[in-house]
């Protein structure tokens, strides 16, 4: 019998910094995909073109968007990724229970989206470099430097977007590891939903109940209730998984 | 204020960063790990950008570079278009909305009592070149000089001016007055916009706004003609359209 009792703090505190470590490869995954992301913004994310007898022109608008929806589909992979039997398993090198896990595993994917969000970002002053040294263009000073309210907005509803999806991914992990039958479900709902479900619950519907808020707070709290919730559906979830 | 604080910002953050890499801690005790340093790595490049921005030479922009056109005028200018021609007609270019002399010519013809004017077929790519709009004037006196002036209005692509970018050209060999037409101008203008993350909240770009429809008004074609000025008793022959002036 231990001599000293570990509190719940300190257990997801040790497999959180621990989990941190060893996981570092998804944060090179990370900047993997953001590079690549960054390759496909050169090409610019929308573009225009007109012409008349002597001039064609050409507009192309630039910016980090395909960044940020790439940072989003990797946070919820990994986040998917966690919940897998192996990664699970190193719970089990710790004194720990499946709160400690989960909660360890919430705590890392909330890393993971603050330095998703950040780096996200700041990828668009990065992208700027490449464009304005590539040349080949005539290059707009509009938005060239980024004022800071913008930047710190784009980060803070990035980062929100992150947490949100990192606690979808988790969450259909979970349910994943339930039962395969949940995935064919999964993948049934966001392809064909619209012949099966209410319109109210698609998921393109629920994107657009986030995407059409434009108060930060009010934002901040759709977020982090969806995102309370999906832990907390996960957790009870994964009491149901058997022990090893 | 918020430039300096964008550059010195990142300059802190990695300083700081630098500064708990050489310390003696137990997360750090990765840093012999390659995974820590490539993601350090490009965690720092990202953090230098911002840094890197206002040090760039604003001249290379195409907005420092070139002149730049207000709304108030891109819409006046819209207006005026197609006016240089029927000014043109009437003997007056000059008086038309938003015209002015782009390049002038000109050229003693004292000996011939006819000119030839062909258009130069210059190919570029396998196409031609644009022809250009001619406008002939005869003087009331017989001087001896050939007078062409190059009438237009501006061209502007989201309020720069890329007028004196198109421009045909001139010359007199003996009798003959070759003109060729204004390179087609192939422009590409790179901007930047908002992500979409900003825009939910602070809305987007006064130039995103309404899609093609903003960019259509902030886009004005221009249009050019040569106006030439003969001697009155010099005759014209020539195979390419040339209107003259009304009486």
């Amino acid at each position: 019998m231990s001599l000293t009792e570990t509190s719940l703090f300190e257990a997801v505190r040790n497999q959180y910094l621990y989990k941190l470590k060893s996981r570092l490869g998804l944060f090179v995954a990370m900047a993997g995909t953001q590079v690549l992301a960054l390759l496909f913004s050169m090409g610019g994310v929308a573009s225009y073109g007109r012409g008349s007898q002597y001039l064609h022109i050409s507009v192309k608008y630039y910016s980090s968007d395909i960044v940020i929806w790439f940072t989003i589909l990797w946070i919820f992979f990994i986040a998917a990724q966690i919940t897998a039997r192996d990664e699970q398993n190193i719970d089990f090198t710790f004194v720990s229970n499946r709160l400690s896990g989960n909660l360890s595993n919430a705590a890392f994917l909330v890393t993971a989206a603050l330095i998703g969000g950040i780096t996200a970002i700041l990828s668009g002053f990065l992208l700027r470099v490449i464009i304005y040294f590539k040349g080949g263009i005539y290059l707009s000073s509009q938005n060239f430097i980024a004022a800071p309210d913008v930047v710190f907005t784009g980060m803070a509803v990035t980062i929100l977007y992150l947490l949100l999806f990192g606690a979808l991914g988790y969450f259909c992990g979970v349910l994943a590891r339930l039962s395969p039958v949940f995935i064919v479900l999964l993948i049934g709902l966001f392809f064909f939903g619209g012949w099966f479900v209410p319109r109210s619950i698609l998921p393109a519907q629920v994107i657009v109940f986030f995407r059409v808020e434009s108060s930060l707070a009010l934002l901040t709290l759709k977020v982090m209730i969806t995102m309370v919730l999906l832990y907390a559906c996960s957790f009870i979830l994964s009491n149901r998984l058997e022990v090893r | 204020m918020g430039m300096a604080a964008m550059a010195i910002i990142p300059l802190l953050i990695i300083f700081v960063l630098v500064a708990l890499l050489v310390a003696k801690s137990s997360i750090f005790s990765l840093r012999h790990n390659l995974q820590f340093w490539l993601v350090t790595g490009y965690i720092l490049l990202l953090l230098a950008a911002p840094a890197l921005i206002p040090l760039l030479p604003a001249e290379n922009l195409a907005d420092v570079k070139m002149k730049t056109v207000s709304e108030m005028d891109i819409v006046s200018e819209m207006a005026g278009q197609g006016d240089l021609y029927t000014q043109a007609l009437q003997g007056s270019p000059e008086q038309a909305e938003g015209a002015f002399v782009l390049e002038q010519w000109q050229f003693p013809c004292h000996h011939d009592s006819m000119i030839e004017i062909m258009e130069n077929p210059a190919y570029k790519n396998g196409f031609a070149e644009n022809s250009v709009t001619i406008v002939t004037e005869k003087k009331d006196r017989a001087d001896g000089m050939i007078e062409i002036v190059n009438y237009a209005t501006r061209t502007i692509i989201e309020g720069v001016d890329f007028s004196d970018r198109v421009k045909p050209d001139v010359a007199l060999h003996g009798n003959v007055l070759q003109v060729t037409g204004p390179q087609r101008l192939e422009v590409v203008l790179g901007m930047f916009s908002r992500e979409f993350a900003a825009a939910q909240i602070l809305g987007k770009d006064t130039a995103m706004l309404d899609g093609a429809k903003s960019t259509h008004n902030r886009i004005v074609p221009g249009s050019q003609l040569l106006y030439l000025r003969i001697p009155a008793d010099m005759e014209v022959q020539t195979d390419i359209p040339i209107a003259y002036v009304e009486e």
